[in-house]
């Protein structure tokens, strides 16, 4: 006997739901891809069956894990996709409209189960309906919302479902014999959530009968040992009732008999015939279900036998093209991996580090097995970091809909290009660019791009285009935001600038125009519409960039377009880092924000309010002392003893003064809030080959502790 | 989930009675049973029908209903008649739903 702990059994579930809601998202986005891919035309029979199969994947997930809404709404889709694909309904162009926003709906139960979040129950009943509209041979046409209300009807415990098909006007009436394994519950089916799916179907009636133990001390709680007799008054077919069992019981479990008017006479039939009333057949045999054979032409042959076309989860391995195996793994799985490796460098420094003092002739084989350790721990360590990598195609598959959709909103004709999709990113930064991209087209959309007259009289074609474009450079990525629009206005950015007391100057080149854009509260546009105008996106483009140690660069060439260019490390678990020392302390500097290094002269060193600054080619940097920051006991305080560093955070230029370089390193970032707490200044810490720990410098929050510094003094 | 059988005709249920929750119900169950039948053996019954009060179950579903249709005719077996009540209107729609009507409200009971 398994007797499961409660607690397992809760932990187990969610495990298992949050596999759910990641494959339903999938189905959801594979499902807006095409739906978007189609333009306003209709689907061929492939994508119609790719879009079938993400609803009825979804629809069976959600029976599996008990979420009944989610049935609800797939249910209804998935029974107009598959008339359509019956060609029983033909395909309209407003139907794109109404299947996105099923999805949109789908989309935001998802969430309310996932996240809590709340779910509109109106635009969930709203959809249903307009979708059984199509059904039933209307028109995708949106009717006031409350002529798709709910139409259940309670009638003490009898429940009506009014919505329940009825294209085939014939009721059918089936007994259903269903004897579930007695895992049944251990699994974890919630069968209340099945029956509520047959009445979905049309009337339900169902009986329990359960196999009462003699013995109340030997009887497992958890062992399922009921089984059902159920009638069902519908219009739907055997294969629809059967679909719904098809992850619960095998064939030899259910026994569906179709005995309207009699019309199965076998002679079991016979025995229902006319006064087959639901649920009034208690003291009728309860044993097992009759062998499928005793039923020919009432019961079919299984589950696989309607599953022809090989939609269900379970036939996944079943169908072509599954043939690249993958498997899901937890992000946490993942970073626990990425962590393990990187103590794995740490040790191999710290064995290089001994193993450097050591004679090389002396103790060459071990030197040369270290060598190979070292290259072995990169290549782990890239492997490793590689599984973080997703493509950015995510994150640029979700604008086709949203430029389909503002276009028609700002009566624009925009053609969306997407380049370098497979263009892999860290799935941490995956996430955190989507906002940023998404303000950024929605600006190409609003202001960039103009409308056909205006583009026609500038001498351009009619239709737009904004094209997304990523690539790999070296250790960072780069993603272009591109359209061919009227490009940015430089008197009108500085007019606005000065009407908001922004500094700027006619004599400012082109590049600090153009950032401008970013400041705060700045929008060039006339009017403020519920795509962008207020001023709040660009600035948060560039601060969420920033957060991801990313730089944002603009060129514009007015009447031709602009480009927006986003460069982002390619991960942000491990960093190219210059090691300094200061004091008995070391410090790791990032490599990218470093311009130069040098040991200042005397007459290159003045002092401005008691504070050091250093001229670089006429240039007066301020200098930023390390020891003063971070409050280290040191001996070189003098600039011109030590040496300074050059950093550049978005044009802002410093130098930072340190008492020695020491040596370049791939260094693995660890978490300082995370082991520690923040420690202002410093975006995390790392582990050195002599084990001691390094913090890692934030050069742009050095620059603004040093401004606080001077505002407090 | 509680069981308290202090009333010697009451057994209040409360909790979870659903898969999660089955287990430690049918814990307390197996006790009573136990006590109900000793107390036949020793001749001390009782005659008024044995009140299952259902009035805190959170939780209910087919796997609960099945533990309480299977407590219920395991006394009812035993001689001892046991009615469940004050379910409530979610709990009772339930099960009927999941056709339990039979199992768990057969029986003598008001």
């Amino acid at each position: 006997m398994n007797h499961q702990d409660p607690t397992v059994l809760e932990i187990n579930t969610a495990r298992f739901n949050r596999m759910f809601f990641e494959e339903c998202s999938e189905h959801l986005a594979e499902m807006e891809r095409i739906l978007v891919s189609l333009d306003d035309g209709e689907p061929d029979d492939e994508q119609l069956d790719a879009i079938f199969r993400a609803a009825h994947s979804i629809k069976g997930g959600a029976g599996m894990f008990g979420f009944q809404d989610m049935i609800l709404v797939t249910h209804v889709l998935e029974s107009l996709l598959d008339k359509m694909r019956n060609n029983e309904i033909t395909f309209s162009p407003s139907m794109i409209d109404l299947f996105l926003e099923a999805g949109d709906v789908i989309s935001m139960q998802l969430s309310g189960h996932r996240d809590g979040s709340e779910v509109n129950q109106e635009a969930v009943d709203l959809i249903r309906g307009k979708l059984q509209l199509v059904i039933e041979g209307g028109t995708a046409a949106v009717k006031s919302e409350s002529a798709f209300l709910p139409a259940y009807v309670h009638q003490g415990n009898i429940v009506t479902d009014c919505n329940a098909p009825s294209a085939d006007t014939t009721v059918h009436r089936y007994e259903l014999t269903f004897a579930p394994d007695p895992d049944t519950f251990k699994r974890g089916v919630r069968l209340d959530n099945l029956l509520a799916d047959l009445e979905e179907l049309g009337m339900l009636t169902a009986h329990a009968q359960v196999s009462v133990p003699g013995d109340f001390s030997t009887f497992d709680p958890e062992g399922c040992i009921t089984s059902w007799r159920l009638c069902l008054e519908t219009s739907v077919g055997e294969a629809d009732i059967r679909e719904i069992f098809e992850f619960v019981a095998d064939e030899d479990q259910l026994q569906v008999l179709d005995v309207t008017d009699g019309a199965s006479a076998t002679g079991e039939n016979a025995e229902y015939g006319e006064t087959a009333q639901c649920g009034l057949r208690i003291e009728e045999d309860s044993s097992a279900p009759a062998a499928s054979a005793d039923h020919p032409g009432t019961v079919t042959a299984g589950r696989r036998a309607y599953d022809k076309n090989g939609t269900t989860p379970a036939a996944y391995g079943r169908r072509a093209g599954d043939a690249e195996s993958s498997i899901r793994v937890g992000v946490t799985k993942v970073d626990q991996l990425i962590n393990q490796v990187g103590e794995l460098v740490i040790t191999q420094l710290m064995l290089s580090q001994t193993a450097a003092k050591l004679d090389p002739v002396l103790y060459e084989n071990l030197h040369r097995s270290l060598l190979q350790l070292e290259r072995n721990t990169r290549d782990l360590q890239q492997s490793v970091m590689s599984m973080r990598l997703v493509p950015i195609g995510i994150v640029f598959s979700r604008f086709p809909r949203l430029v389909r959709e503002l276009a028609a909103k700002l009566g624009k004709q925009v053609e969306l290009k997407t380049i370098g999709d497979m263009t892999e990113l860290d799935k941490g930064l995956i996430e955190k660019i989507t906002d940023p991209l998404t303000h950024l087209v929605r600006n190409c959309m609003d202001h960039g791009l103009e409308t056909p007259d205006a583009r026609i009289a500038a001498g351009k074609r009619p239709g737009g285009t904004i094209t997304l474009r990523a690539s790999q450079l070296g250790s960072r990525i780069v993603i272009d935001v591109i359209d061919d629009g009227a490009g940015l206005n430089r008197d009108k950015i500085l007019k606005k600038a000065a009407e908001r007391g922004i500094q700027a100057s006619d004599s400012m080149i082109d590049e600090d125009v153009w950032h401008l854009i970013f400041s705060p509260g700045f929008s060039t546009a006339d009017a403020i519409t519920d795509i962008s105008g207020r001023g709040v996106g660009m600035d948060v483009v560039l601060r969420n960039v920033q957060s991801m140690n990313g730089r944002v660069d603009i060129s514009s060439d007015p009447g031709k377009g602009t480009r927006i260019t986003i460069s982002l490390p390619l991960t942000l678990a491990i960093l190219d880092g210059l090691s300094v020392a200061v004091g008995k302390e070391k410090f790791i500097i990032p490599l990218n924000s470093i311009i130069e290094s040098l040991q200042p002269t005397v007459e290159n060193l003045k002092t401005v309010n008691g504070k050091h600054v250093v001229n670089i080619r006429g240039d007066y940097l301020p200098i930023i002392p390390l020891y003063e920051l971070f409050n280290i006991d040191s001996l070189l305080k003098e600039p011109e003893k030590g040496v300074l560093i050059l950093i550049d955070v978005d044009g802002e230029k410093a130098a930072v003064l340190v008492d020695a370089l020491l040596d370049e390193h791939q260094v693995v970032i660890k978490s300082m809030e995370t082991n520690y707490r923040k420690v202002d200044g410093t975006a995390g810490a790392t582990i050195l080959g002599d084990g001691r720990v390094a913090l890692i410098l934030d050069v742009n929050s050095l620059l603004q502790m040093r401004k606080q510094n001077m505002a407090n003094s | 989930m509680t069981m308290d059988w202090n009333d010697v005709n009451r057994i209040t249920l409360t909790g979870d009675l659903s898969m999660v929750g089955v287990k430690e119900q049918y814990r307390h169950m197996e006790r009573y049973a136990v006590s109900q039948a000793e107390a036949v053996a020793a001749g001390r019954e009782q005659n008024a029908p044995l009140e299952i009060d259902l009035d805190g179950v959170r939780e209910l579903d087919a796997c609960g209903c099945q533990l309480l249709a299977v407590f219920l005719n395991n006394l009812r077996q035993r001689g001892t008649t046991a009615c469940a009540f004050k379910l409530n209107d979610a709990h009772r729609i339930k099960i009927h739903n999941l056709g339990f009507d039979d199992e768990i409200f057969n029986g003598r009971c008001p």
